[in-house]
């Protein structure tokens, strides 16, 4: 991958090298989609916004005031765009009468865990995918979410609380 | 068996997330050592902790692929932020409405005061009209004298300059008698024009007012009424009713 900079990157973009965008994406891509993955708790949805955030990042580029700050800026632009698509999705369903069924269940994979975790509430969803799915890295999930690490700490403990709480459940149901 | 202990929850969770540190962390342990429930809670977090890291393994595989999908749709478009240029990118939407929101305000509040009708000030009035007609009639003042002085020059006549200086002077005394009695009565006129607008305002405020006090007067009479219809009807239905005494 290119060794320069964000803000070399986001310059050559501003000067017309596509090329540079694409190292952009390389460098955000993840960040971005986890961020989409953890608002709207599933992969086929996070993929189209991740795609839209960062086709809407390349028209915009001109409009990032600090270059250095590629990174914040996407993840900002990723968040905002999930947001409004959950909201989209809500009044949908809510027109239509019904959820959107569950995907197919696959061999060796945890699906009952995934379910579990499409259905907490985003708040705690998407500190708990950016942690577990990206490093576990406490520091860095309260950079890109821009709250303190404690707070991040906070989302992770109600959040597998209530993943335990709702896989209990789900076992003395069954 | 029962559940965990109500207050170790927190701790248990914190543990699992590396969040203690030694001290706290023994203190779990050491809990964890005599309390076989809070064991099995925590059992089940750690195997829900990796699960979550086996699930984003799993997401991570398909990341390349991913990211080829968006630069493959980037190779559609336009270089970079050409596709709609922003003439001040250094400000955010919410700057630039705010902007034109003070800047319509600012052009109408100007245009409101300009266009707004303002009290009639007779003085001032007076004053400006002065000002105005001095201010027209001096530049043709001017060129005459000038034109008469420089003809005098060219004859090189003293006399006849003396004499033009008196023509001169007598013709201004003429020209500023002129001038005051153009004035007045422009002035008179503008301020005829203004009184009868005031006039007229002041007859059409009467008669609305009058209107208002005819119409404020015909609902008292219908109130009159429908008050006497309604005291006779009561009146009529207060004889109907046979008069009971308690007993």
């Amino acid at each position: 991958m290119d060794q320069r900079s964000d803000t070399e990157l986001v310059r050559a973009v501003r000067a017309g090298d596509r090329s540079a965008y694409a190292d952009l994406v390389r460098r955000h891509y993840k960040g971005v989609f986890l961020v989409c993955l953890g608002v709207l708790g599933n992969t086929h949805d996070a993929e189209d916004v991740a795609q839209e955030t960062m086709i809407r990042g390349y028209e915009k580029i001109r409009q990032l005031r600090d270059a250095g700050q590629f990174g914040h800026w996407i993840v900002r632009i990723a968040r905002n765009l999930s947001i409004n698509f959950v909201r989209r999705r809500a009044a949908a369903e809510r027109a239509v009468g019904s959820r959107p069924e569950a995907p197919a269940r696959r061999e060796g994979h945890n699906d009952e865990l995934e379910e579990a975790v499409a259905r907490l509430p985003h708040d705690l969803r998407l500190p708990l995918v950016m942690y577990y799915y990206d490093g576990r890295s406490v520091k860095t999930v309260a950079e890109r979410l821009e709250i303190s690490t404690s707070g991040v700490y906070g989302k992770l403990r109600a959040a597998l609380r209530e993943l335990h709480d709702a896989l209990t459940a789900r076992g003395d149901a069954e | 068996m029962s559940g965990p202990c109500e207050a170790m929850q927190e701790r248990i969770a914190d543990y699992v997330l590396g969040a203690l540190d030694e001290r706290e962390a023994e203190g779990v342990q050491s809990h964890l050592g005599a309390c076989e429930a809070c064991q099995k809670y925590l059992r089940t977090l750690t195997e829900h902790s990796e699960g979550l890291a086996a699930l984003g393994q799993h997401i991570q595989m398909d990341m390349r692929a991913r990211e080829d999908k968006v630069i493959e749709a980037l190779e559609t478009m336009a270089p970079g932020g050409s596709q709609r240029s922003c003439a001040l990118p250094w400000m955010g939407r919410l700057l630039r409405m705010a902007v034109a929101t003070v800047l319509v305000l600012g052009v109408g509040i100007t245009i409101g005061r300009v266009t707004a009708p303002e009290p009639i000030d007779v003085d001032q009035l007076r004053a400006d009209l002065e000002r105005s007609v001095a201010a027209s009639l001096r530049p043709a003042v001017e060129e005459r004298v000038d034109a008469r002085l420089e003809a005098a020059l060219t004859d090189g006549q003293a006399d006849l300059s003396a004499t033009l200086t008196a023509e001169v002077r007598e013709e201004l005394k003429v020209f500023g008698a002129q001038l005051m009695a153009g004035s007045e009565a422009m002035m008179d006129r503008r301020l005829d024009d203004f009184l009868e607008l005031i006039e007229a305002a002041r007859l059409k405020d009467r008669q609305r007012v009058a209107q208002a006090f005819e119409q404020i007067e015909l609902n008292r009479m219908r109130d009159v009424r429908q008050l006497g219809l309604g005291l006779r009807t009561l009146a009529v239905q207060t004889n109907d009713e046979p008069t009971t005494m308690p007993n």
